[in-house]
């Protein structure tokens, strides 16, 4: 098998540490780190999984990791990059069900970001959660006033 | 200095520190507590610089960073991300319905100068859209705007909510201001419909609209072509722009530092004419090519040396600006005093600080009388040709809310 990624409808930005993805046709953002992008970026339809494993680590400066780069593709699958991806056997799990709580979000190599409404982000979280992005339901900040510093009166003007 | 104060200007000094750096390494920080890291969170946020400082910080290998700083940031660098996306969707469909319609519009700042200097959308938070048009078509652009649902917004000092009085063929606001703002259909971002740069007493010291338009160019986003300002128009409007605020956002610094960094990307011969024209835009610049050397350490280039010279006034301005924010973390933001202290013409400066003696009583009548919000016209319905009857209900019914509220007060007081 000989995975080909998805570029059509694509806009990739290349960023030092990810990439960060575009979709066009589906209207959603995609986060890619190194591991990732580099799978992404080479899946042309020419190279066998293992073939893709050397050129993978060979552009990451890593040792070959097989599963590694079978986790990424499939991510990349899930998240609609691929146009042919990894085959899996009926009824089997994939790689990252099977590896189940050990992989936790914070070791996914994409992260789909939903182009949504940031309405839909506009409360807080968990406690510690940054603060939500500013719309006009939560107005940017202003500039920060000296201490004491009492304004003439009224809502400070959106810059 | 109180320690806030003084917390906030050592998160800001980190910052600039950080930015300084652009290769990867070790940014030599010093050890911070827990506090230190949430006001430099806090300081990047107000600055508006979380995703890029995200990205920076992904290249570095201290251990001194804690991760709960990363994660917070990686969460906003990826809102960011998706919001500024769909920011440039909403410009494209936007910018392509008025050119439709026979508007020219040029798109300015936001996912346009994202896309300019970092040739994506994920290294520069974008909060609104920023349109302009030609002066003589300004009616005609709000009409669109709001046949396609968009709806202006009240600010202070515009009077634009007042069904009369804001109406664009008012040629007292067209002639004085510079944009209407509005409130996109569903509710989640503002344009900025703009045909001038600055109101009247700044225009001096921004590039002249009416010449930006036939050195305009088309810019390719993933989404489509839209049309937006030559990047030597662009580099004055910024400076003009971060200038009247003081500079009070870091994030435009930056912008202008990217621009600045290739100056073989420039043309230095359009800049000097532009500059001769509007001595103004030029001084402007010059505070913002001052304080990007002194802040961000980028070199200024040799022409801009020669054509943006640092005169008395100027240094000036930067100096306090840098001071203020290395101090206290921000800069006042008062574009008072920043236009007092830049401006040299004395009739000027007497001419700005009279029609600023009689903006306090102007600004009370206007909030009493001219500005209608949605309270005053949840009321009563009226028909378009009775809507200046909202400028009588407006004061009847604040007359009575004040009177009801300090009887209650009082009532509660003496019970």
């Amino acid at each position: 098998m000989k995975p080909l990624a998805r570029k059509s409808g694509i806009f990739a930005e290349n960023l030092p540490e990810e990439v960060v993805l575009y979709d066009k046709t589906h209207d959603k953002v995609h986060n890619l780190n190194k591991t990732a992008a580099a799978v992404w970026e080479n899946s042309d339809g020419s190279k066998t999984i293992d073939e893709l494993t050397r050129v993978v680590a060979a552009k990451a400066g890593a040792p070959e990791d097989r599963n590694l780069v079978l986790q990424a593709l499939e991510e990349l699958e899930d998240a609609g990059l691929m146009e042919v991806g990894v085959a899996r056997e009926a009824g089997l799990p994939s790689r990252r069900e099977a590896v189940g709580k050990m992989v936790m979000a914070g070791s996914a190599l994409v992260a789909t970001i939903v182009a949504a409404a940031p309405k839909a982000h506009a409360s807080p979280g968990a406690p510690g959660d940054p603060p939500p992005l500013p719309t006009p339901h939560n107005p940017p900040p202003q500039p920060l006033p000296p201490i004491g510093f009492r304004p003439p009166g009224g809502v400070h003007k959106k810059h | 200095m109180s320690e806030l104060q003084s917390s906030r200007g050592d998160a800001t000094r980190r910052l600039l520190r950080l930015l300084v750096q652009r290769e990867g390494g070790d940014p030599r920080w010093p050890p911070a507590a827990a506090s230190d890291w949430k006001n430099f969170a806090e300081i990047c946020d107000n600055h508006q610089l979380a995703p890029l400082v995200y990205s920076r910080l992904q290249q570095f290998t201290a251990s001194s960073i804690p991760s709960e700083l990363v994660e917070y940031l990686r969460i906003r660098f990826r809102e960011s991300c998706a919001y500024n996306y769909r920011l440039a969707s909403k410009l494209v469909s936007l910018t392509s319905t008025l050119e439709r319609e026979g508007v020219s519009v040029l798109a300015f700042k936001g996912p346009s100068l994202a896309m300019t200097l970092y040739g994506g959308f994920s290294l520069r938070q974008c909060l609104d859209l920023d349109l302009i048009v030609r002066t003589e078509q300004v009616v005609k652009a709000a009409d669109l705007m709001r046949s396609c649902g968009y709806e202006p917004t009240p600010t202070p000092a515009r009077p634009q909510l007042s069904p009369y009085l804001c109406r664009p063929e008012k040629s007292r606001h067209i002639d004085r201001g510079k944009e209407i703002q509005y409130l996109s259909p569903d509710g989640d971002f503002y344009v900025d419909l703009h045909w001038q740069f600055a109101d009247r007493f700044w225009r001096p010291f921004t590039p002249d609209v009416e010449e930006i338009w036939e050195r305009a160019v088309r810019q390719e986003l993933p989404q489509g072509n839209i049309l937006t300002l030559c990047r030597e128009d662009l580099f004055l409007a910024l400076c003009a722009h971060g200038t009247r605020h003081r500079w009070w956002c870091l994030k435009w610094l930056l912008d202008v530092a990217e621009i600045l960094r290739t100056p073989d990307a420039l043309d230095w011969s359009r800049i000097e004419e532009m500059t001769r024209i509007r001595p103004g835009n030029g001084a402007a610049a010059s505070v913002g090519v001052s304080l990007a050397h002194d802040l961000l350490e980028v070199p200024v280039p040799a022409e801009a040396a020669r054509l943006l010279p640092t005169t008395d006034r100027s240094r000036a301005v930067a100096s306090a600006i840098r001071q203020e924010l290395l101090s206290r973390g921000f800069s006042s933001g008062d574009e008072h005093s920043t236009l007092v202290a830049l401006e040299g013409r004395p009739v000027a400066r007497i001419k700005y600080r009279a029609a600023r003696i009689f903006r306090y009583p102007e600004s009370l009548f206007r909030q009493i009388v001219a500005e209608i919000g949605p309270e005053d016209r949840g009321l009563v319905r009226l028909p378009r040709r009775l809507e200046f009857l909202y400028h009588f209900i407006r004061p009847a019914r604040l007359i009575l809310t004040h009177s009801l509220r300090a009887a209650r007060t009082f009532w509660r007081t003496a019970a």
